[in-house]
């Protein structure tokens, strides 16, 4: 499992976090930071700005593979190794939709990026992803897709989300969906945007 | 237009695909009713195939049941998915997941397969299928999985053993 911390918010946000790991699982843990997180492994980024670099380097910069990455502001309240089963019995990647659907897919996205996606997409009615709960296997589909979210990520340097949804698009990997219970739910809560503050 | 006018607002225009060669749409059942639903949205030449379902006939499908109200003026944007996806299909809810639906046994057969029902479903009553190799093997291993139980936890298990490229659509897809 991998989870990302820069800052001192997300540094405390992510020693939180992994206390709740080592309690709902046993799988080993690393963090990506400046420095060492208690009770986990140290990775370093070499990428600027670390954030979302770093999230978005995960197929380089992750130990393992299968990776679960959970975001910093993220609690563990039972396992969430059902997410590396799918992945581990052949699908590429394990997500949750987001919270925000409908009327509110993107709404947390600057409107010029948020139009320009669903232009990408041909479509405004698509299914947002969360981003900050997801499982992964290092297949040839999935490092085309982090290279396509990086480029994506890169037109304008912002969020990553609405990113993710156009790569997704133009790289389709084998996804299986899991529901809210892994991503603000009874499995993994998500105290979302703590890490920022 | 206040707000246009004073620069705090556009007026965001529609997002328009146009229909891919080798299209079409297959049903149950064929009708007047259902021609001039295609035709309200411009869509009164795409092919329609009329017959038992689940069935591919066209390279790009609509399966479409049409006792379920789907909004045809996205036909255009699901067709167009298919030149990357194997298929595209609504999901049947963000909140109701396959733990939620179907008896017991069912459930009990579902979690055998996928391990883990807090998973969302599928809404099969509308489905965009490209005619491809991993398409079809979905829709045999869901006719073997259909048999009489929900059909969308048979679908969820097809999906699981087949491992296609599948995309979700919205729930909204279908009104």
């Amino acid at each position: 499992m991998v989870l990302v911390a820069f800052g001192e918010a997300a540094r405390r946000e992510a020693a939180a976090a992994v206390q709740t790991v080592r309690g709902a699982c046993e799988l080993p843990v690393s963090v990506i930071a400046e420095s060492r997180v208690a009770r986990a492994a140290h990775v370093v980024c070499p990428y600027q700005p670390a954030v979302p670099l770093a999230k978005l380097h995960l197929d380089e910069l992750s130990p393992y593979d299968p990776t679960l990455y959970l975001d910093a502001d993220t609690r563990a309240l039972k396992s969430p190794a059902p997410l590396l089963a799918a992945v581990a019995d052949g699908f590429d990647m394990a997500i949750t939709p987001s919270h925000r659907q409908g009327s509110d897919v993107l709404g947390h996205v600057g409107e010029d990026e948020r139009e320009f996606t669903f232009e990408e997409l041909g479509c405004r009615d698509v299914v947002n992803l969360q981003a900050g709960v997801f499982a992964f296997r290092k297949s040839p589909a999935m490092l085309a897709l982090f290279a396509a979210w990086r480029a994506e990520w890169a037109r304008y340097g912002v969020q990553d989300q609405a990113a993710l949804l156009r790569a997704l698009y133009h790289n389709p990997v084998r996804l299986w969906l899991f529901g809210f219970p892994f991503n603000g739910g009874e499995v993994v809560a998500h105290l979302f945007g703590r890490a920022r503050r | 237009m206040v707000w246009v006018a004073a620069k705090e607002a556009r007026i965001v225009g529609p997002i328009t695909a146009s229909i891919p060669q080798g299209s079409g749409l297959a049903v149950a059942v064929d009708s007047a009713m259902l021609r001039d639903a295609l035709a309200q949205f411009g869509l009164e030449k795409l092919p329609v195939t009329a017959g038992p379902l689940p069935a591919i006939p066209y390279e790009r499908t609509i399966m479409w049941d049409v006792a379920a109200k789907a909004r045809v003026e996205l036909f255009a944007a699901g067709l167009s998915f298919l030149s990357r996806w194997s298929m595209a299909v609504p999901l049947w809810s963000y909140d109701e997941l396959a733990r939620d639906i179907g008896s017991e046994a069912d459930r009990l057969r579902t979690e055998a397969v996928v391990h883990d029902l807090r998973a969302p479903v599928y809404d099969t009553r509308l489905m965009f299928v490209r005619r491809n190799a991993e398409a079809e093997a979905v829709m045999q291993a869901w006719g073997a999985e259909r048999d009489g139980g929900d059909v969308r936890l048979a679908f969820l298990r097809a999906v699981y053993k087949v491992r296609p490229l599948i995309l979700a659509l919205p729930t909204t897809w279908l009104k």
